[in-house]
């Protein structure tokens, strides 16, 4: 009588992630390779499959650990957090989260955020495109309507904040060459990532304006996201911030403020 | 000819002059965002084929839904003459494997993974295409052949057939049987894709076992064997699948024209 099919698989599973699982007896010895060496084949994809897209989703965390240190931390990451989704291109969701707890308080506590902006890039390469505000219209409103909008951002924009130089060593991968060195101590940096002209882009923000687009994200009208900006540095330019929004394209269509704070799509 | 990222430009700016384009389901699963559009934009041009690597309709484990949801939303938009998915199981216990895991042939198995497909296919509402993977073991207990259990599959589900010749080469190699026997098995009129691609022989235990790469040339018996299934299943649309150490476009379009080649 075979096993059924849920127990086999189960087991199967289990084995290819080194457990004590009892599935040798299900699989046939024959052509002169071991069971255990037929299980072994089946085992290095499981792993090399995992790493390598952890590799395409985290090229940058991938050449700061080197070849050697990111197969272990592939590996340890993967008995952690085994893929949970058939598309490849899910299974680092989990791992900056996963990084700040490893190395907390340690010397690669900055692998984290480093990890988090990658994914943060993979996330915005995703996201859908929402419509484009209607810019002219936004003109013509009063200065004291327009304190009160909403203004919606792109879904694929992302906010990475840390208190290590985040972008500097992500710049310092890109492109051919040797990677300079970056010094760690240099301080905190606030990253926008967005998509433009079908790539995603990545700028360091001043604080005041990182302040700003963080409090449009979380639903702040304009007005509010304003002071919180002004807080931050009293010497902000809200015009030439706002200028710089419309022409990055990171705005999605304008809520009105209204009440209860639903808000009245105007374009 | 199958479409990956890394030609994604090259394809829009050469058009190479290729019959059609495969596209991994799974890569274009997103809401939005270059990949997305490069296949829409590829898709005005020429006719797409939609291949599915990680649904693992073989599983004992409840069909993902989102993972359905996505795959029905890009069939409807892409419109693709062909929706494919493997003869496979991948995931147990909440674990994914990305693998194509080969099944248990077993009645018991068999029922299951027709159902599976009979869903898919409700849940598309078109016919989809089933392809046998290359496999590394054999479980015990097997009540089909691998073709009968392929036959068996289209006679209880409705679906067809992607035949992967490299794949029947593979498996006979591994699995001691004769490539021409189990085109033998096959249900003549359900093969409607072929898919060909490179592997690599090497030796554990000083026993050669072949493994499926997907990074090399189609080697010459994995040609022969394909004139040998053009004559039996006639002129059906064919794929060279390049996955790993991808070499430039022209030699993927020179391959894919030898196979059309061949009559």
């Amino acid at each position: 009588m075979p096993m059924r099919l849920d127990e086999l698989q189960r087991r199967f599973v289990a084995s290819l992630y080194g457990e004590p699982a009892d599935i040798e007896g299900a699989i046939r010895a024959d052509g002169g390779i071991s069971v255990a060496d037929r299980l072994a084949i089946y085992r290095g994809n499981l792993h090399a499959t995992f790493a390598r897209a952890l590799e395409l989703e985290y090229p940058v965390l991938a050449a700061l650990c080197g070849a050697e240190f990111f197969a272990v931390l592939a590996r340890e990451f993967q008995q952690a957090h085994p893929s949970v989704s058939g598309d490849l291109q899910q299974v680092g969701a989990p791992l900056p989260q996963y990084l700040r707890q490893r190395f907390a308080g340690g010397e690669h506590a900055y692998f984290a955020d480093v990890a988090a902006l990658e994914w943060a890039r993979e996330e915005s390469a995703r996201a859908a495109a929402a419509a484009a505000p209607d810019l002219q219209a936004l003109g013509a409103v009063t200065a004291d309507a327009a304190l009160a909008l909403r203004l919606p951002l792109q879904p694929g924009v992302r906010l990475i904040a840390s208190r290590w130089p985040v972008y500097t060593i992500w710049q310092a991968h890109q492109g051919p060459g040797e990677v300079r060195s970056v010094d760690l101590g240099a301080g905190a940096e606030q990253v926008l990532v967005w998509r433009a002209r079908g790539a995603q882009q990545l700028e360091c923000l001043p604080p005041a304006e990182f302040r700003l687009l963080e409090a449009l994200r979380g639903g702040a009208s304009l007005g509010e996201a304003f002071d919180l900006a002004l807080a931050t540095d009293p010497a902000f330019d809200i015009a030439a911030a706002l200028q710089r929004c419309a022409t990055r394209g990171i705005l999605a269509g304008v809520q009105a403020a209204i009440g209860n704070g639903e808000g009245r799509a105007i374009a | 000819m199958g479409l990956r990222a890394a030609h994604h430009r090259e394809v829009l700016a050469t058009a190479p002059d290729v019959g059609w384009f495969e596209a991994h389901s799974e890569n274009y699963f997103a809401d939005g965002g270059a990949a997305l559009d490069t296949l829409s934009r590829v898709r005005e041009r020429w006719p797409v084929a939609l291949h599915g690597v990680g649904l693992g309709l073989g599983s004992a484990a409840p069909l993902d839904r989102e993972h359905l949801r996505r795959l029905a939303r890009l069939v409807a938009h892409i419109e693709p003459w062909a929706v494919s998915e493997h003869v496979c199981w991948g995931h147990a216990g909440g674990r994914h494997t990305n693998d194509l895991l080969p099944m248990p042939r077993t009645a018991e198995s068999l029922r299951h993974l027709a159902a599976r497909v009979g869903e898919l296919q409700d849940a598309l509402g078109r016919q989809v295409l089933l392809e046998n993977v290359s496999s590394y073991l054999e479980f015990t207990g097997a009540q089909f052949t691998e073709a009968g259990y392929l036959a068996a599959l289209v006679a209880e589900s409705g679906c067809a057939l992607l035949l992967d010749v490299n794949n029947v080469f593979v498996n006979a190699r591994n699995h001691g049987f004769d490539a021409e026997d189990y085109f033998d098995e096959l249900p003549l009129d359900a093969v409607r894709e072929i898919h060909l691609a490179g592997h690599e022989t090497t030796r554990i235990a000083g026993r050669e076992i072949r493994i499926d790469t997907h990074d090399r040339p189609v080697c010459e018996d994995v040609w022969a064997l394909y004139a040998s299934a053009r004559r039996r299943f006639g002129p059906v649309p064919t794929l060279i699948e390049w996955d790993a150490a991808l070499p430039p476009l022209a030699i993927l379009v020179a391959e894919a024209q030898r196979a059309d080649a061949i009559g």
